[in-house]
């Protein structure tokens, strides 16, 4: 039964690994391929160790791969933050075909100055409305 | 009291950093141990001095249970999006203003909100955030929001305007 689930997660981490590595080469800019690589890869990866944990069936084990779950949730926001931010200072393209930009037009990448919008600062978003 | 702050915290790096070394080696290693963990935990008080919040334990748990939720979705979620033939995507980048108070708690949700659904941060200037969305159909500022929710009570913070 332990071996059936251990194949079962094993195969489900290595699906989102390989789905995240598809996004990777389907996603048309950088900002959206950290979106797939950092979402499904820490997911592949944190069922990866959940299954090495079921299999070995031992405390330290299961604190190793604890310890590595929590090292990845940890690590892989932040690598995408910083990359993603690098990205949009180093004015790397973003896809043509995008719904929003705010930053449109307000960005100066010589300075990295944003400039707030004249419309900006309307009231404070996410109030509960009555 | 500032020297003193600071050297509690070089402290609590070489403790948090040493066990996690333990943890992962069984122990192995240990001349190497002793020379990388305070270099580490110095290099750690250097790039994130010793700050005074406290995080709360109850807040924490309820926070790591919805994180783990919300990055089991999120993987999901993008999973799905990349198998669709046609890259079922509408991306946009927005800026939202945090009400959380500068440093750790604003960092932390910026952190956290990488992993929840078609959000990804991409940067943090003073109390805007800047983030990329997947899809923007995708209500964001009430996603925002909640996660903010979360953060807040882990610092133990009242948001300001929010009830």
């Amino acid at each position: 039964m332990s071996e059936l689930i251990t194949a079962l997660l094993l195969l489900t981490g290595a699906l989102f690994m390989l789905l995240a590595a598809l996004g990777l080469l389907r996603m048309p800019d950088l900002l959206m391929r950290m979106h797939a690589t950092t979402k499904a890869g820490a997911l592949g990866s944190g069922l990866i160790m959940l299954a090495v944990a079921v299999f070995y069936r031992d405390a330290g084990v299961l604190t190793q791969a604890f310890v590595v779950v929590v090292f990845i949730m940890l690590t892989a926001p932040v690598a995408a933050h910083i990359i993603g931010r690098a990205g949009y200072f180093v004015g790397v393209p973003l896809w043509p075909n995008m719904v929003r930009d705010e930053l449109r037009g307000r960005y100066d990448p010589d300075t990295h100055v944003l400039e707030s919008p004249p419309e900006y600062r309307p009231e404070p978003e996410g109030e509960p409305r009555q | 009291m500032s020297a003193w702050w600071q050297l509690r915290g070089f402290a609590g790096w070489c403790v948090l950093l040493g066990l996690l070394w333990w943890l992962l080696t069984d122990g192995a290693g240990l001349g190497f141990a002793l020379l990388l963990v305070p270099a580490c935990a110095l290099a750690g008080c250097l790039l994130a001095p010793a700050t005074r919040w406290r995080l709360r334990p109850v807040a924490l748990t309820h926070f790591a249970v919805f994180f783990l939720w919300q990055s089991l979705r999120a993987g999901l979620d993008v999973a799905l999006r990349i198998l669709h033939p046609r890259l079922r995507v509408a991306p946009g980048l927005c800026e939202i203003e945090l009400r959380l108070p500068a440093g750790q708690p604003r960092r932390l949700l910026a952190q956290t909100l990488s992993l929840l659904p078609g959000t990804l941060s991409v940067r943090l200037d003073g109390p805007e955030l800047l983030l990329h969305v997947l899809d923007q159909e995708q209500d964001v500022v009430v996603e925002v929001r909640r996660a903010e929710r979360y953060v807040a009570a882990v610092y133990g913070v009242v948001l300001e305007g929010a009830s």
